[in-house]
């Protein structure tokens, strides 16, 4: 256990991946179910730059980065639909989102 | 592993040809919208996009039989991407034609410059999906097709159940992409490369050396079964498909049924087939289940909804579970590489599906714009006595629903007994879905035939409102005309086409073992 | 023609599309601009594909596309061409397009004009590809096509209860023979593999006579139903229920030949299979005896014409039994003309009387019609046969051709048969002229008040007398007329077939094949052309043996003449001067002696059918309505039904709205899937 090992990169990501699935799972809050996301994202990219050590090739970090500017794009289309659902209703709780069911 | 850029070939700029000419129609679009007078506006963009997606669709004539990787083998132009291209830009230009009047009349005007530059960009992003040659390309084109639709479902600002409903997607979107990515970096970690090729020659000789497969393989495929179960709306991931498409403008649910899910199609069979086809023997079964439920779920629930946005919706859920059996279908002998064997057929009939699903399901909702043109709204009573009043419009409507149902002789019954004879030749599974496909589809004739019923049999509720969509016309009447004649005549022509597909798992073998 | 062989079938689809279409909301009262010009296009390019199949004598064939590929079992969707199908061709076009001109007054101010004009074009283009078919699957389903458009139209005043029953019948007794029809398709797809015309025929003497008598009668059922034969003969004189143009293209002219037209058709399977040839005869002479009984006695104008129909129709079955395969084609194409032409005839007489459709209650209406009446007399001249008349050529040539066949003795049985009909056709024929056009008005003409047609129908009444009048001399002199050397490849076809097997050794046909034309050049005489138009009518029969003289030809023509102007001059004496409507049912008893009661009832077939088939059929049917479908099947179906609308309802609510419960649900989905997996089916674990 000594040197860091490829393991230990990616019990890293296992753990920021699950943390960030139970944020989506557990919270009400739309803008911190969206960070729990970035927080999944964030977890494949120190995967992704784990494997590219681990096998030694460049392809994960090249991946890494554009999952970064992935999720940035995100980050901006996810806040404007944000912006006009609060401009229509005055709340960020997702649960009071239930006109469409059934 | 670091590489003397100047010793690469030069990429082949021509078998891209199709994505540029899209690109090019984003753009030329982005700059039309702004400066082109007002009272012609909304003609020039839309004759724009019809000619833009015109010419990528003739483009694609450059690009078929070239059987060609390039850009690095991050791109491939094969019979896979030429077929998926076409069913793409297809559903693109019916989308334009069943849009243009919607978006700049209904909802309170819509900016149309704004919705044909998404429109074009998910297009695009589909498109990149479908000629895809590496994991990190699959990504990239599935969110940028997202993402644009994303804001198309939102597009209708002004409803909030718009908004709604592209929030729920978004989330659920997004959430579903990083299940998605997070697969795919663990294929990397256990093949050590992103090339499809290169993970297919890498799981090949672990295959057939050991027998043995890694977990954290298995691990990865059900990541990506989520992921790309997500983006195809298959039950248990299918969630958002009802909300999404009940919030959005009518004429954007035509288009996220049928693009987003070609795109999640293309995505899965380069991933599944042409990447881990050598593991199949795991996936197969996981598919087969996944299609099972998600068939029976769409068909069942879908019976209940009076909202015929919703039924639809729920309807192509059901679809989404027939084209999953041609997938599931998916038996060839000889592996990656070789030459076309006894499993084409079925990769053939779900990309004929994906054909024949883009043409009458665009239909289905442009009739349902139609109406709306006319004032009607969305549930089964707006639709009472459409045959008395609007013999024509009911008559289309009949045309889809029947198609959809899979009767003869539209294109609908044609794509599905190619679904179901790939299923059957494909062992016991494979039959067991054929039967299911044939009970289910009994069941579907419940909500489709209601709906026939409706029109044909229930006095008409009120005179519907006057007004004139030419395009919209149009567009209606060449989709029923080509439900109809691609069942009668065309049919084993575009099942030729669809079966070229194959050729894509042969390039690999031109070009010399992947990356 | 060869890459215009499809806009003959297709512009009548078009003209059927538009007015189906549009025909309610915006062509109305001008639906027959649509479909009359296009099925006159029709007309002109059969003429043209007529015209070239008379200069180069080559079919045409044309590959529209491959309709159903399905492993062994391809149809391709083909336009075949040959001498047969382009009489046919024009007969249809010609005759369906005088029909559409007559039925624009006919038709005038009726509530259906568009539907009318829907479903005519509509049929003319189930029949055009019915003869341009070229293999059996694609010339059923227009079989079925046409018999569906026959339905739609013998039923065309639905609201009238019994035309609604007439056009049930008829679909009814037509699924019969359709059954056999498609039992034969089947059987010849088993046996030969294949379906298409040209590859059966090649193949069809290397297989059992066994066989090949099966699949013959099979076919010959189906030709039955549809050609109106005994036993399938019932709907036809019902079908008059049908507006009266219908009756004159669909069930005079043109679709009940189509049975005539399969048997000619499928000619060397008939051939090789003597036995059904046999049977062939026996029902068309039957036939042909029967209607021409039951037409005697008959008061309704359209229904006489309609039993002369069979009657007719009864001749060409048994001149295709006896072999005399160009005469029955030859008959069919003079019946078309005159007998469309009694039709729209009877059509005019019922506009002019105002709906009367009953003779007794006509009489002495030629000075109110006088063009009707001079076409009319006509048609009746040709259909009983008098010379030189349409009819005369071709029946005096069927009953020769009988005589003459290698089938004996039923040959001239059958030839005794004809002519014993030909006197009833000429009584028959006569009585309804005189009791029409002649003799004392039998009507209140106060209230009745008897007109001239509108020139829209009474021209295509003119039109079509002049091939009445001319038409036969196609076929004159007897067996070595034009029509006879024109068809003479379609037929030949079988008979070098028929040799090639007879014969033991291959020498044997290639002398047969060398000598004829050897013959034709050396010797252009009159003795060896009537020996080679000979052989093309006595179908496989050794050419010395039945040497047609032509003192036996003229011995018939005097014969078959004197017959009809027999018949002719029976009924000049006994109707020519009848006063009240009871006087002619009195001269009928007197003439029928005591047979009347049954020809009156029509040999009480019908009775006989409901008695033996109707009223079992439906105790049977009652009792599995009652017990078996609503105690059982519907029970069963509605339980389910409602059982998955129940899960429905419930499943429905499995969409909460809530995005957290989606979100759940996903990653349920994946925890499930890896539990499954990784536990179960990896070796994770083990």
């Amino acid at each position: 256990m000594g040197e860091l090992g490829t393991n230990h990169f990616l019990f890293l990501s296992a753990a920021l991946f699950i943390i960030g699935m139970m944020g989506v799972l557990v919270r009400r809050n739309i803008l911190i179910i969206f960070l729990c996301v970035e927080l999944m994202m964030t977890a494949v990219n120190v995967a992704l730059v784990a494997f590219a050590r681990e096998t030694q090739t460049l392809y994960g970090q090249v991946f890494a980065i554009f999952t970064i500017g992935v999720a940035a794009a995100e980050a901006a289309v996810g806040f404007a639909i944000i912006m006009a659902l609060s401009r229509r209703v005055a709340t960020v709780d997702v649960d009071e989102f239930n006109t469409l069911r059934d | 592993m670091l590489v003397d850029l100047s010793l690469l070939p030069s990429p082949d700029w021509l078998l891209a040809l199709p994505q540029l000419v899209v690109l090019a129609l984003a753009i030329v679009l982005l700059f039309a919208d702004a400066f082109t007078p007002r009272h012609t506006h909304s003609r020039v963009l839309t004759a724009l996009s019809l000619l833009g997606y015109g010419l990528a669709a003739a483009s694609l004539w450059f690009v078929d039989g070239k059987n060609q990787a390039t850009f690095w083998w991050l791109f491939r132009a094969d019979g896979l991407s030429v077929f998926l291209s076409l069913v793409i830009l297809v559903a693109a230009a019916l989308t334009v034609a069943s849009a243009a009047s919607y978006i700049d009349r209904l909802e309170g005007r819509m900016p149309i410059g704004e919705f044909y530059v998404l429109l074009a960009f998910s297009t695009l992003g589909a498109l990149f999906v479908a000629s895809a040659g590496d994991l990190v390309m699959i990504f990239i084109g599935i969110e940028l097709s997202s993402l644009a639709t994303y804001v198309l479902t939102a597009f209708a600002k002004r409803r909030t159940s718009a908004v709604e409903g592209a929030m729920k997607y978004f989330l659920l979107g997004i959430f579903a992409s990083a299940i998605l990515v997070y697969g795919m970096a663990w294929i990397y970690g256990a093949t050590g490369t992103t090339n499809l090729d290169g993970i297919a020659a890498s799981l090949q000789t672990s295959v057939q050396g050991t027998g043995f497969l890694e977990p954290s393989l298995l691990f990865a495929l059900l990541l990506l079964v989520v992921g790309l179960g997500f983006k195809m709306a298959a039950v248990p991931f299918h969630f958002w498909t009802p909300d999404a498409y009940d919030g959005a403008a009518t004429p954007v649910t035509a288009f996220m049924s049928v693009v987003p899910k070609a795109a999640a199609f293309a995505a899965t069979i380069r991933i599944l087939v042409q990447a881990m086809g050598p593991m199949r023997e795991e996936w197969l079964n996981l598919i087969a289940a996944l299609a099972l439920l998600t068939m029976a779920f769409g068909n069942v629930v879908a019976i209940s909804q009076r909202n015929v946005k919703r039924m639809l919706a729920y309807s192509s859920i059901a679809h989404t579970g027939y084209m999953m059996v041609g997938l599931a279908a998916y038996r060839t002998e000889s592996g990656f590489g070789g030459s076309a064997g006894a499993g084409d057929q079925a990769v053939a009939s779900l990309l004929f599906y994906l054909f024949a699903y883009a043409i009458m399901n665009i239909g289905a909702f442009a009739v349902v714009a139609w109406l709306q043109h006319r004032g009607r709204g969305l549930t089964l009573d707006d639709f009472s006595g459409l045959g008395a009043t609007q013999p024509l419009a009911a008559a289309a409507m009949t045309v889809f629903m029947i198609a959809l149902m899979g009767i003869p002789p539209t294109i609908g019954f044609y794509a599905k007994y190619r679904v179901i004879l790939a299923a059957i030749e494909s062992g016991p599974v494979g039959l067991f879905l054929a039967i299911a496909i044939v009970v289910l589809s009994a069941v579907s004739a419940f909500y489709y035939l209601r709906l026939v019923a409706v029109m044909y049999f229930n006095e008409p509720i009120r005179e519907p409102r006057q007004t004139s969509t030419p395009l919209l016309n149009a567009g209606i009447g060449a989709m029923a005309v080509a439900t109809i004649a691609g069942g009668l005549v065309f049919a084993p022509q575009i099942f030729d086409l669809a079966e070229r597909w194959y050729r894509a798992l042969s390039v690999v073998a031109q070009v010399g073992g992947g990356a | 023609m060869e890459r215009w062989l499809f806009l003959i079938p297709l512009l009548p689809l078009l003209a059927f599309a538009v007015n189906i279409l549009l025909g309610r909301g915006v062509i109305r009262a001008n639906a027959h601009w649509v479909a009359a010009p296009a099925v006159f296009g029709s007309f002109l390019l059969a003429l043209l594909v007529l015209r070239q199949l008379y200069e180069t004598g080559e079919p045409i064939s044309q590959h529209l596309f491959t309709w159903i590929p399905a492993g062994d079992f391809v149809v391709d969707v083909n336009l075949y061409a040959d001498q047969l199908t382009a009489i046919m061709l024009v007969v249809v076009s010609s005759v369906g397009f005088l029909v559409h001109v007559y039925s624009v007054g006919y038709m005038h101010g009726d509530g259906g004009y568009y539907r009318f004009f829907s479903y005519l074009p509509l049929f003319v283009f189930s029949m055009l590809m019915l003869v341009l078919a070229d293999n059996f699957l694609l010339l059923f389903v227009f079989w079925e096509g046409v018999g569906l458009c026959s339905y739609l139209l013998i039923g065309f005043w639905f609201k009238r209860r019994s035309a609604a029953d007439a056009a049930k019948k008829a679909f009814i007794v037509n699924r019969v023979g359709d059954l056999g029809f498609g039992l034969g398709i089947m059987w010849i797809f088993a046996v030969f593999g294949t379906i298409s015309f040209q590859e059966v025929f090649s193949a069809a003497p290397e297989v059992a006579v066994g066989t090949l008598t099966g699949i013959a009668l099979l076919l010959f059922l189906g030709a039955c139903g549809k050609s109106a034969q005994f036993p399938l003969h019932v709907w036809l004189p019902d079908a008059m229920e049908g507006p009266t143009p219908v009756s004159a293209l669909i069930h005079a002219a043109t679709m009940v030949t189509a049975g005539i037209y399969l048997v000619a058709r499928a000619q060397p399977i008939f051939e090789l299979a003597p036995t059904a040839l046999v049977v062939v005869t026996i029902v068309g002479a039957f036939t042909a005896f029967m209607a021409a009984t039951i037409g005697m006695v008959q008061n309704d104008i359209k229904r006489v014409v309609a039993y002369s129909t069979l009657s007719q129709l009864g001749y060409m079955a048994f001149a295709l039994g006896v072999g005399a395969w160009v005469g029955a084609i030859f008959h069919l194409l003079t019946h078309a003309f005159f007998k469309a032409l009694l039709f729209l005839g009877s059509g005019s007489v019922i506009h002019g009387m105002h709906e009367e459709q009953d003779i007794r209650r006509m009489g002495g209406l030629r000075k109110y019609m006088p063009v009707t009446a001079g076409t009319f007399l006509i048609a009746a001249l040709a259909n009983a046969g008098v010379v030189p008349f349409a009819g005369f050529w071709s029946k005096d040539e069927i009953i020769l051709s009988a005589w003459v066949s290698e089938h004996q003795p039923i040959g001239q049985i059958a030839s005794v048969v004809g002519l014993v009909a030909a006197f009833f056709t000429g009584l028959y024929m006569f009585r309804l002229v005189f009791l029409v056009f002649f003799g004392p008005e039998r009507f209140d003409n106060t209230q009745v008040h008897p007109h001239e047609s509108p020139a829209s129908m009474s021209l295509p009444l003119v039109l079509l007398a002049v091939p009445s009048l001319l038409i036969g001399f196609v076929g004159f002199p007897p067996e070595e007329g034009p029509i006879h050397s024109f068809l003479e490849p379609v037929f030949a076809h079988g008979e070098e077939a028929d040799h090639s097997e007879e014969a033991p050794a291959e020498i044997a046909s290639l002398v047969f094949l060398q000598e004829e034309p050897a013959g034709e050049e050396h010797e252009p005489t009159g003795e060896q052309d009537a020996e080679a138009g000979g052989t093309a009518v006595d179908e496989g029969s050794g050419e010395e043996e039945h040497h047609v003289s032509t003192a036996t030809k003229l011995t018939f023509a005097i014969i078959s003449s004197v017959v009809a102007l027999a018949g002719i001059a029976v009924a000049a004496v006994n109707y020519r001067n009848v006063r009240t409507a009871e006087e002619v049912v009195a001269i009928d008893q007197r003439l029928t002696r005591g047979s009347y009661g049954l020809l009156f009832n029509k040999w009480w077939w019908d009775e006989l059918y409901d008695r033996v088939f109707v009223r079992p059929f439906r105790g049977l049917s009652d009792w599995l309505w009652r017990v078996v479908d609503e105690g059982i099947i519907d029970a069963a179906v509605n339980g389910l039904a409602a059982g998955i609308g129940g899960v429905s309802q419930r499943l429905r609510h499995v969409q909460t709205g809530l995005v957290a419960n989606y979100a759940l649900a996903i990653a349920l989905g994946m925890v499930v899937m890896v539990g499954i997996y990784l536990g179960f089916f990896s070796d994770l674990l083990r």
